[in-house]
């Protein structure tokens, strides 16, 4: 008798995390315009809160249907990668964005700005200070999140968890230090185009390594519960690429938005 | 990750802290919160280093039972043989009867057996659903779901493309030639092999069962 047979790809159940998906973006952002206007948080929160609901539902969704039903088969595996790849190289081009606003502002310094580079009046940071010990960490961070993975296909339970939460609190180190800089920081993001595009890149690069902090986070709290197979972890392996490129925009940065003279 | 490994992470630390001295500007905002002291986490790093050296023993399910036994300072009972300076600290600082199981529980083997004896789970142990019926078939070398690029065949009479399927009959589209845009499509019904209507290439449709 005829059965249905199952593809070895899956069409997901319907779900209504694009819709509160797209809600909180929508809240978040004329939120944020509210905010400036009218100084009332009210609207911007609630997009936050739906946001997060958002992500912990949508992902626990993923988790039931990879990890506990089994649908991602090989090729659906290979589909998540080149999904994560793309998105990863369009992360690339935003941040290549806020460089290439660095250096046409920089390279032809106009004389609004004294006709040098880094502006006249602005004290920059001494990156052989704070931003290479920001550096330090974020390779230190390469380091154990590649211990981290090699545990995890060695079938390294303990060494997975350890390596795992030094990534992580290295992230939250990377965090504070880098909240550090900008509260003692000689100038800020109103000044003048130096202080807009340092600020943007740094800032946007911040909220980045939180991003992957709260990946790698979540990716605790799986490993911990035998979610992760020695062959299959594919949700490891997307975290570690995102932080790993993270870590390269910072080195780019650093090279190019902290050195005195622009290059 | 060794002792020596924490070293060479936490060198660039080493270099800024021992090397270079003058952080004085660092300490600027004294009566503010950020003049938590910006020692690196090396000093922890160092002190809880040794957890993660290679276990070169096996792990089995006897003796990583927490009982009270187990939970004494390593001095006392030689059952524990990794410990860390962090791990008799505590130890030494909270009594023993907090550490205990509270009434008569059994106690769970911390490592449960997994067949890596490293405590993950091996997509043999774990996988599931349509991914492990995959798995287990590739294994075989039966590729059910077509996951696999298709054998090529001459398509002769003799030796015709063997198409698949778990009825009695499937659509077969013949790209007759590379390049071609037109594609023609036809069912192939189970019994004899029938030939593409345009260039003649034979079809023979073969019974194949998936794994329930």
């Amino acid at each position: 008798m005829a059965h249905q047979a199952h593809a070895m790809l899956y069409s997901v159940d319907p779900s209504p995390s694009p819709l509160t998906g797209a809600v909180a973006a929508l809240l978040m952002t004329s939120g944020l315009a509210i905010s400036m206007h009218f100084h009332t948080t009210t609207l911007m929160s609630l997009g936050l809160v739906l946001l997060l609901l958002t992500m912990y539902q949508s992902s626990r969704d993923i988790i039931r249907e990879g990890t506990f039903q089994g649908h991602h088969t090989p090729p659906v595996q290979k589909g998540l990668r080149y999904g994560m790849i793309l998105f990863i190289t369009s992360e690339v081009f935003f941040f290549l964005g806020f460089f290439s606003a660095f250096y046409h502002s920089s390279l032809a310094p106009t004389p609004e700005l004294g006709g040098c580079s880094p502006p006249t009046g602005i004290t920059t940071l001494n990156p052989f200070e704070v931003p290479l010990l920001n550096t330090a960490v974020l390779l230190a961070s390469g380091v154990t999140v590649t211990s981290a993975h090699h545990s995890i296909m060695e079938g390294q339970r303990k060494q997975a968890i350890q390596s795992l939460t030094l990534t992580i609190l290295l992230g939250f180190y990377f965090t504070a230090l880098q909240a550090m800089e900008y509260y003692e920081a000689p100038f800020t993001i109103a000044d003048g185009v130096y202080g807009s595009t340092f600020f943007v890149a740094t800032g946007f690069h911040g909220l980045h390594v939180i991003i992957g902090s709260t990946f790698f986070a979540i990716c605790l709290l799986r490993q911990a519960q035998y979610h992760f197979t020695s062959d299959h972890h594919f949700g490891f392996e997307a975290a570690a690429s995102y932080s790993h490129s993270c870590l390269m925009s910072y080195d780019s940065s650093f090279t190019s938005l902290f050195t005195d003279e622009a290059s | 990750m060794t002792f020596f490994h924490v070293i060479q992470i936490f060198s660039i630390y080493i270099y800024l802290f021992v090397v270079r001295f003058d952080f004085s500007h660092l300490f600027n905002s004294v009566d503010h919160w950020t003049a938590l002291p910006k020692i690196p986490l090396a000093a922890a790093a160092i002190t809880f280093a040794p957890i993660g050296r290679p276990y070169r023993g096996h792990f089995s399910p006897a003796r990583s039972r927490v009982t009270a036994r187990s939970l004494s300072l390593p001095e006392w009972n030689r059952t524990s043989t990794r410990t860390s300076m962090a791990a008799r600290l505590l130890l030494r600082t909270c009594p023993l009867r907090v550490l205990q199981l509270r009434g008569g529980t059994a106690a769970r083997p911390l490592q449960r057996a997994m067949a890596s004896a490293g405590g993950i789970p091996t997509d043999e142990e774990q996988a599931t659903g349509l991914e492990r019926r995959t798995l287990q078939a590739l294994k075989q070398g039966k590729d059910p779901y077509s996951i696999l690029k298709p054998k090529q065949y001459t398509g002769t009479k003799t030796d015709p493309h063997i198409v698949p399927s778990i009825g009695n009959k499937r659509l077969v589209g013949c790209l007759c030639e590379e390049d071609n845009t037109a594609i023609v499509w036809f069912w192939l019904h189970e019994g004899e092999p029938q030939r593409c209507p345009e260039c003649g290439s034979h079809y023979k449709l073969v019974h194949h069962e998936l794994p329930h």
